[in-house]
């Protein structure tokens, strides 16, 4: 092995193997190039308002002179930013160890001989490709404007306004659109270079002769094309002889041609691609979500659900197929797609495995809920799926697909109103406190190990002070056999009004009724460490 | 249980469940409609079923409504009719309880002004369901597994009466849950407009001939408050 090759790629291997550097490099891109970071919205808007303050110091400058120090460390200051932008993303680029190491490790699969030269070459390559970029281009143009000798640079101080492209998405996706219509502008720019070359050839030919003409070079005749072509017509310059003026009219009508045509191909790319970016831009406020519940079908249901947890928007997504339902969950502030909540492919981008907490199906067909359940279950097996269950044949469909919970609204209708008839009052009393719609409620306390009811018994604790009910106590393991009342739960059971002498452990459950602010100061209490 | 069948009108899906599940509590149930298949069909799952046309007054009084019916059941499938037969109902009789579903919430408010005493929408309902699961799956799996329907927990309501051994006592001298394993949940006074006093708040609470005891327990704990309620006075050993 060269000699020089050791100590290179012994230095390309430390790097690969230094933890700190990776993690500044992973820093830096997340200022300044991560799309998700949540650096990106305070960062470009900071380097948006450098250039855009940059730009108006260097146009005042043109007529006033401007006084004093400021201007010029801001400009200074300016330029230095810009400096350090370039050369971070111009290392961010690409990784010359890693690409090194790739080469030599290559070369040593190969059998072949490891060449420092080849691997700098391709390196080289790769920061090449970068200063070729648009993008780095206009970065580095956006630098030159400072070198105040030469007036002709001062006009690169538009690419700084340029440079606004990589901080805002909106002139980028702008941009993204003209390129899909690559080949209709394609059509239109011939089109148009040649009716304005052909207008220009023939007025330049009948008028330039004339010297009380107005066109005295073909560059005016080009200039004169363009501006009646466009139907601007300033009138600076117009024909004179009968000749010119048949070939104006002939430009006018074809001129009205050309801007019908381009204008039809900006409006079909905005309005196709209006849709795909409203989906985008709600994609990206779901990626920004930490965890979300996921809603399959918004109907009646879906609006009461929503109305009841009356937490944030945040953190709501709903999926459904109907277009105007999703209009109206958009209008009241939800993240809302409209696509099929089956489709696995969809439900992977919206990275439910990671993110979705709890999904709800409760769309109003049953063959549908059974095939979301399913879908979701199979991306991820920890989500808590509640699933809506229109016939009562299909709720164990349904928990065979892997739903956590089953809900039947007939059911669960027919259950109330059977309670209903007969003690009126006590399922009015009852109702309003399950259905929260009061003060006072039942809710769970869940106690912890060594938190202060931990092995405390019952008749040591004064609910009655606390102005609270105890209805009972969810435990996980089964030694209370002495307990006369008690409920299976699917994993835990539940002991009902248990007696003075029943000793709390630290994971029960206590469910107790009260009002809503004893309870929340209770379970204050019951959470203290001993 | 009582004697006088409960009225069903309209054999819907609704309704299809409302009877199982009424009949599984051993309420007589009949099941009225207008139209003749749906009566054939309610008669063909199990329930006695009679075909009467709501939209008249006489026929709605022959069946009952306004004399031995006190509870009826609007369960018809458009809005329109539940409303129609609310108010025919109540028109014929202002003491009669009236349950009536919908699926909308503008009609909730419409079946309120016709004089239905509760209206169920099973979305909503549904809705809060899922709520409360998300927000607190143990007191559901809880509340499923005792308090509704098809479990041991009942909840019940005890009416005071001038002869019951609990008059003019004061709430804080009762102790439901030693001597009869009850929780009393609250009261709900006659006096005060049928508002609900939640137990633990109203201890000083003096209870009087009308008030209603609202009661959670086990049936058998229940039938043996009863019991003791309706003793004679001087049977009663003072705790």
């Amino acid at each position: 092995m060269n000699i020089v090759h050791v100590p290179v790629l012994k230095a390309c291997y430390f790097l690969h193997n230094a933890k700190i550097y990776s993690r500044i490099k992973k820093t830096v891109y997340a200022i300044l190039a991560d799309p998700e970071s949540r650096w990106r919205k305070p960062v470009d808007g900071g380097l948006s308002l450098l250039v855009i303050a940059s730009v108006f110091f260097l146009i005042r400058e043109v007529k006033q002179p401007l006084n004093g120090h400021f201007p010029q460390h801001f400009e200074t200051f300016t330029v230095t930013v810009f400096i350090v932008e370039y050369l971070l993303r111009f290392w961010l680029h690409s990784s010359v160890h890693n690409t090194i190491i790739k080469q030599y490790e290559k070369a040593a699969q190969l059998n072949t001989p490891f060449r420092l030269r080849r691997a700098i070459q391709e390196v080289l390559k790769e920061k090449w490709r970068y200063i070729t970029s648009p993008l780095s281009i206009i970065d580095l143009l956006a630098i030159l404007p400072t070198y105040r000798p030469i007036r002709l640079l001062r006009i690169f101080m538009l690419f700084r306004l340029f440079k606004l492209f990589r901080y805002t998405r909106g002139i980028n996706q702008f941009a993204n659109i003209l390129a899909e219509k690559r080949f209709e502008l394609y059509i239109l720019g011939i089109f148009f270079t040649f009716i304005v070359v052909s207008a220009a050839t023939a007025i330049y030919l009948f008028e330039a002769q004339q010297p009380s003409s107005d066109i005295q070079s073909y560059f005016d005749a080009i200039y004169w094309a363009l501006i009646t072509l466009t139907t601007v017509g300033y009138g600076d310059i117009v024909p004179h002889s009968p000749e010119g003026r048949v070939v104006t009219i002939a430009l006018i009508v074809s001129g009205i041609g050309v801007i019908a045509f381009a204008t039809s191909i900006f409006v079909s790319a905005f309005s196709e691609k209006m849709q795909r970016l409203q989906h985008e831009r709600i994609f990206q406020g779901i990626s920004r979500l930490s965890d979300y519940t996921l809603i399959c079908g918004y109907g009646r249901m879906g609006h009461t659900i929503l109305e009841e947890l009356s937490t944030s928007r945040q953190g709501v997504v709903i999926i459904d197929t109907d277009n105007t339902v999703i209009e109206k969950a958009r209008q009241r502030g939800y993240l809302a797609i409209t696509g099929d909540a089956s489709n696995s492919h969809l439900l992977e981008q919206l990275n439910l495995a990671q993110k979705a907490k709890t999904v709800l199906c409760i769309t109003e067909n049953d063959i549908n809920n059974v095939y979301i359940t399913l879908t979701a279950r199979s991306l991820s097996q920890d989500v808590h799926i509640i699933s809506r269950a229109n016939e009562t044949a299909s709720i164990k469909k349904l928990y065979l697909a892997g739903a956590d919970h089953v809900v039947t609204p007939n059911q669960d209708m027919a259950l109330v109103a059977a309670e209903y008839v007969g003690q009126p009052v006590a399922f009015e009393a009852i109702y309003s406190i399950l259905s929260g719609q009061d003060e006072l409620v039942i809710d769970a306390i869940k106690l912890f190990e060594n938190s202060a009811f931990d092995g405390i018994e019952l008749n040591a604790i004064d609910f009655k002070h606390h102005q609270l009910i105890l209805f009972g106590v969810i435990q996980t393991e089964t030694d209370s056999a002495d307990e006369q009342y008690y409920f299976e739960l699917t994993r835990s059971h539940f002991i009902f009004n248990p007696h003075d002498r029943f000793t709390l452990r630290g994971n029960d459950v206590m469910i107790v009724f009260g009002h809503q602010d004893n309870i929340a100061h209770f379970r204050k209490q019951a959470r203290r460490l001993k | 249980m009582k004697e006088n069948p409960l009225l069903l009108f309209g054999y819907s899906d609704a309704c299809f469940h409302i009877a199982e599940q009424l009949k599984a509590k051993g309420w007589p149930l009949v099941i009225a409609d207008n139209d003749l298949l749906r009566v054939k069909q309610a008669q063909k799952d199990g329930f006695s079923a009679i075909a009467l046309d709501y939209t008249q007054d006489e026929a709605l009084c022959q069946a009952g409504v306004g004399q031995h019916v006190d509870c009826i059941f609007c369960l018809f499938e458009h809005d329109s009719e539940n409303v129609f037969l609310t108010i025919s109902a109540r028109a014929l009789a202002p003491e009669l309880k009236i349950v009536a579903i919908t699926e909308s919430q503008e009609a909730e408010h419409k079946l309120r002004i016709a004089g239905a005493d509760h209206i169920i929408n099973p979305y909503t309902m549904s809705g809060r369901r899922i709520a409360e699961l998300m927000r607190k799956p143990e007191v559901v799996d809880v509340l499923d597994h005792t308090l509704y329907g098809r479990y041991e927990i009942n909840m019940t309501q005890i009416e005071i009466t001038e002869a019951c051994t609990l008059s003019q006592k004061c709430l804080s001298d009762i102790d439901l849950k030693k001597d009869f394993n009850l929780i009393l949940l609250g009261i709900v006074g006659a006096e005060r407009e049928d508002s609900f006093i939640f137990s633990v708040q109203s201890t000083h609470h003096r209870l009087t001939p009308g008030d209603t005891l609202v009661i959670i327990g086990m049936p058998n704990a229940i039938e043996l408050f009863k019991d003791y309620l309706n003793m004679p006075p001087s049977h009663v050993h003072t705790s």
